[in-house]
């Protein structure tokens, strides 16, 4: 009989928020163990040396809008342990065919003044939504990112007792393109928020009832940051600390199934056979379909709520990334109106209209994978040259695409990842010249198929780990009943990234997870 | 500036080893690494398709679990494991049949003896004799290298009273052929003794030859993947208090007053070391880029010079992501066959490995590819999607193909590749183009971009040679792994036994540095004092009227 370990939480998912979870417990004081499916932790945390030995490339999550704002960057000490970032000062670029681009600035002068060169308008307006919703963002809305959603009334109590907050009230039942539309003249302008809602928000621009977060991008509370050395230095960060506030980590060790006694969960087998205990919880950060259909089983399930389960909404769009080494950084046509946008650090190719974004999300909800490819463009390098060797760049380009193509389905992507990834080069070329095929050393294609193969929580290569329309955010992310991380099974608890305030780098499911456990559990919250 | 006691430069599983055992000794620890991601040649990435993990450097580990780290540290109770299939190596023949030899001794007996029943009792005879020393030649290569003449004499003198007059000064391939008589077992036995990576055509590596034998049955892999080795040993590391740092390039070794003192990396930081800066780097990279002009004596220097990287440990590497795992057309004479763990694929006879050695010498690719290869999944299925496998091929190939540029590598090697792979089909007809999912080539040149201390490609990050071997690996001035620079060791592959996955170097280092730095009866490990393997070994040579 193999040893049967015993720890007081187990802990499912060594993601970003399975390790903040277990970090934050650990140090309460809890024996706390994570298992990971996976050799390497971190989940979407994930930096590989794809293409030629190194050269690093950030397969999933790369812009960290949250850095400033997640709890656990000071409360787990995770510079101490080695996570570092730089801030790009020209943060998005928005090329267009004609030769112009439009930039957003880290300094909103400089935003403005950019814009003011499309239509003066917009610089106006621009400064009109910053001045009316900075500080409401900055006070109301970011702490929320960080809190168990509120229920709808008391939420919208609180909106109603503001100006700002009735006007957020009305943009809540406005798609984000009513809002660019009545906002903004031009539609470089209109484009430039519109782009940072798709991605790394997973907001597609006519999600109904979701306007209010074009205030949330134009008054630029969150900015995005880069992990410095590649995003999985913050997984290697988050487990330092964590093993060394007491945590135990182990990897390569896949759940077969959630044990439960009398209703209650009371800890994991593993694939390997073995059983392993967990007396006070266990927390799943996987996604729910794993959660609650292969780790608890239908039968220990109310029907009722097992259909709601099903009912959850997985991301409507996947991305298509090809990542490339190269001798040189891409240098962008646009460098001619201003020569900033070679140092942008998220940049648009295709995305120019609303109409543009319209086309894209039309072929993708027709399972097409859009042509052109529109794309988000990015060359980590250039603000950390650690991330290839001396004198050389790392790039990528994501084309957001649809999961099952219409012909085909989603084994269809093994078929036309290569051709379309040429079609996503000539594309980038056409906005980027030097992107010929001798500057290109090596190429590594991850298709939406490829993103699931990698990561089972993302069913449907969904980064964003479940729709982000109104009827699965805040409070109903992922279900009503599930929305404080607790489940219907005693001692089981969700920790992942299908709760609010969803996927992303943000540091926020697994941080309300442990602070419901640590409730709970009847634990210190020390980080109060 | 951040100081701590010791400072360790690179985190491959030796400096990782010494790390955990200084950290578990109460000492302030950090362990420094210039690549993303630690562990040095325990690295496993999804290199062909997403879920199928490839080892791109150690795949065959050679009973790690039998190691004093694997128990001291209870890597087990961390959710470490290893696979021991009982078909361990295996050798598919051109005429149909195949030999294979099993962890269970007497299965192999039965196999030896359906090729030569002579061959079948001397192999119980070799293997008993080893087995009764094995302990000691395991101790020998769990202590550092002691410099006296008596214990050369002793080494020398025991494996000729054990093994034989004149053993110590013959080669592997006169060792094996003189006991061995049929072609085959032969080309079986000294195959695993190149794949060890060193010329088994040098005379006086013999024992070492032995030494191989006495674990030859014994190739296991790491659950999960090799790279799970290192995630376990960091672990241990931070848990045991330790520090282990990513992206930190060592540029320079700091010395004052003839002393290191600590480290600067490429981005200028300075990390000071208040008892002892290691390196486990290969001595290239250690004396001639780390130290400064002048530094470093000067026949030391000289001596660094001459260093030989890339001897017989020179791989190219076809990792494959494949739909079903190979399946031999000599499974019809043992079925075991197609579930052998590590399975040599051409090298029929010691002539077939000769021409290897000869064609590499004269610096060119082997014409016809011969192969170790593997199929981790089979035993691992985690490393691989439900239902499908992974395949490893590895070549030895020369690290300049025609003397000229490694980087030609980079456009003949997917081509080789291929070839590569059309060996392997000749013996297991179903790795057909169709079978095969994805294909990664990893070069010499490759792994000499990835890993900077794999000098030339070579494994052993220092050629493994008899002038290269014991006190005078890499170089005599640093062979007892102090270095002629006060507060400078050395501790990784470089250094007494040799590199593979062993954990020898780390935990040698650690010895030395327990004697010079009087850690010795006070290191708990687990719930009892840390004994020294060295401790035993000279008690043993003292016993027999040495003076060590």
């Amino acid at each position: 009989m193999a040893r049967q370990a015993q720890f007081d939480v187990a802990i499912i998912g060594g993601g970003h928020n399975g390790l903040i979870c277990g970090g934050y417990l650990a140090r309460a004081g809890l024996d706390v163990v994570i298992f990971e499916r996976r050799l390497e932790a971190g989940g979407g945390l994930s930096t590989e040396e794809a293409t030629l030995p190194g050269f690093y490339h950030n397969f999933h999550s790369v812009f960290h809008d949250a850095v400033e704002h997640m709890p656990a960057m000071k409360d787990l000490e995770l510079e101490k342990h080695g996570a570092r970032y730089v801030l790009p000062e020209v943060q998005v670029g928005i090329t267009l065919s004609d030769g112009r681009c439009v930039l957003m600035h880290g300094e909103l002068g400089r935003t403005l003044a950019s814009l003011r060169r499309i239509d003066s308008r917009d610089a106006t307006a621009w400064q009109q939504m910053v001045d009316d919703y900075g500080e409401f963002m900055q006070t109301l809305v970011v702490p929320a990112l960080y809190t168990a959603p509120a229920a709808p009334s008391e939420q919208t109590m609180v909106f109603e007792e503001s100006s700002e907050g009735l006007d957020y009230l009305r943009l809540s039942r406005c798609s984000p393109i009513d809002v660019v539309r009545e906002t903004f003249a031009s539609e470089a302008a209109r484009a430039l928020v519109l782009f940072q809602l798709a991605v790394p928000r997973g907001i597609v621009p006519d999600y109904h009832g979701l306007g209010m977060l074009v205030p949330l991008v134009v008054s630029q509370v969150e900015r995005s940051h880069l992990a410095v050395g590649g995003s999985h230095v913050l997984a290697h960060a988050l487990w330092r600390s964590f093993l060394t506030a007491g945590g135990k980590m182990r990897g390569c060790s896949e759940v077969r199934r959630i044990l439960i006694e009398k209703g209650k969960a009371i800890g994991v087998e593993l694939e390997t056979g073995e059983r392993v205990l967990a007396r006070k919880a266990v927390i799943s950060a996987v996604d729910l379909e794993q959660t609650f259909f292969r780790f608890v089983g239908r039968p220990a399930l109310d029907p009722a709520f097992a259909r709601r389960v099903e009912r959850y909404r997985l991301d409507e769009f996947s991305l298509f990334g090809v990542h490339l080494a190269l001798r040189e950084a891409p240098k962008y046509r646009a460098a001619a109106h201003d020569p900033d946008i070679d140092r942008a650090f998220k940049v648009a190719i295709g995305f120019e209209s609303v109409a543009d974004f319209q086309d894209c999300w039309r072929q993708i909800r027709d399972g097409l994978a859009p042509h052109p490819p529109r794309l988000y463009a990015c060359t980590p390098t250039v603000f950390d040259p650690l991330q290839a060797p001396e004198h050389c760049h790392t790039a990528f380009c994501w084309a957001p695409a649809p999961y099952a193509l219409g012909e085909g389905g989603a084994e269809r992507w093994d078929e036309i990842a290569e051709t379309y990834a040429d079609r996503c080069l000539e594309a980038w070329r056409q906005a980027a010249p030097n992107l010929t095929p001798d500057n290109i050393l090596a190429r590594r294609i991850l298709s939406p198929l490829d993103i699931f193969r990698k990561l089972k929580s993302m069913p449907g290569g969904g980064v964003f780990h479940g729709r982000t329309s109104l009827d699965q955010i805040e409070r109903f992310r992922p279900l009503a009943e599930l929305a404080y991380a607790r489940t219907p099974i005693a001692g089981l608890y969700l920790g992942g990234a299908s709760l609010h305030p969803g996927g992303g780098i943000l540091g926020a499911c697994g941080f309300i997870a442990a602070g419901t456990v640590a409730e709970d559990l009847g634990v210190k919250k020390w980080w109060e | 500036m951040e100081t701590h006691d010791f400072v360790i430069i690179g985190a491959g599983h030796n400096g990782l080893t010494l790390g955990c055992y200084l950290a578990t000794a109460g000492e302030d620890v950090v362990v420094l690494d210039r690549r993303a991601e630690f562990g040095g040649g325990l690295c496993t990435e999804e290199a062909t398709i997403p879920g199928f993990y490839h080892n791109l450097h150690s795949n065959f580990h050679g009973a790690m679990p039998f190691f004093p780290p694997y128990k001291d540290f209870d890597l087990e109770s961390r959710g470490l494991a290893y696979y021991h299939p009982d078909a361990n190596i295996g050798m598919p023949l051109r005429d149909g049949r195949a030999l294979i030899l099993y962890a269970d001794e007497l299965r192999s007996h039965e196999e030896i003896a359906r090729f030569s029943k002579t061959d079948a009792e001397t192999w119980l005879q070799v293997r008993g004799m080893i087995t009764t020393h094995l302990e000691e030649i395991v101790a020998g290569g769990f202590s550092p290298p002691f410099k006296e003449p008596d214990a050369e004499a002793y080494v020398r003198g025991h494996f000729d009273e054990w093994f034989g007059e004149g053993v110590n000064r013959m080669s592997a391939l006169a060792y094996i052929t003189s006991r061995f008589e049929n072609p085959h077992v032969q080309a079986l036995l000294l195959f695993h003794m190149a794949v060890g990576g060193w010329d088994i055509r040098e005379p006086g590596l013999a024992p070492l030859g032995i030494a191989f034998l006495g674990y030859i049955t014994n190739w296991q892999l790491c659950r999960g993947g090799s790279h799970q080795l290192a995630h376990v040993l960091g672990g241990v590391l931070l848990s045991s208090g330790g520090d282990l740092r990513e992206h930190s390039h060592v540029s320079r070794i700091l010395v004052k007053g003839g002393r290191a003192v600590g480290v600067r990396l490429k981005d200028g930081t300075e990390i000071g070391a208040r008892k002892a800066v290691v390196s486990t780097v290969d001595p290239h990279q250690t004396f001639l880029e780390m130290l400064g002009p002048g530094e470093a004596p000067a026949e030391l220097v000289a001596e660094v010079r001459q260093v030989r990287y890339g001897h017989g440990d020179v791989l190219l590497g076809v990792h494959l992501a494949l739909n079903e795992a190979p399946r031999y057309a000599a499974a019809r004479f043992n079925p075991d066959l197609d579930q052998t763990l590590n399975v040599n694929i051409g090298y029929e006879t010691p002539a077939d490995l000769i021409e290897h050695y000869e064609e590499i010498d004269r610096g060119e690719v082997p014409a016809r590819p011969r192969l170790e290869v593997g199929c981790n999944t089979l035993f691992d299925p985690s490393q691989a999607p439900p239902g499908k496998h992974t395949g490893l091929a590895w070549q030895f190939v020369p690290y300049q193909p025609g003397g000229r540029s490694p980087a030609v590598w980079d456009d003949i090697k997917k081509e080789y590749g291929e070839r590569c792979v059309e060996a392997w089909r000749e013996y297991a007809p179903n790795m057909t183009p169709k079978n095969i999912l994805g294909m990664y080539v990893y070069s010499p040149h490759d792994i000499a971009r990835k890993m900077l201390n794999m000098r030339n490609g070579g494994f052993h990050c220092t050629a493994v040679l008899e002038r290269q071997a014991g006190y005078n690996r890499p170089v005599a001035s640093a062979g007892t792994l102090r270095t002629p620079i006060g507060g400078l060791y050395l501790g990784g592959a470089s250094v007494h036994p040799h590199g593979g996955i062993l954990a020898a170097p780390g935990y040698n280092c650690f010895q030395v540095l327990a004697e010079d730095f009087s850690f010795r009866g006070r290191v708990l490990i687990g719930n009892k004092f840390w004994e020294p393997a060295a401790k035993e070994w000279r008690r043993r040579l003292r016993a027999k009227g040495f003076a060590v």
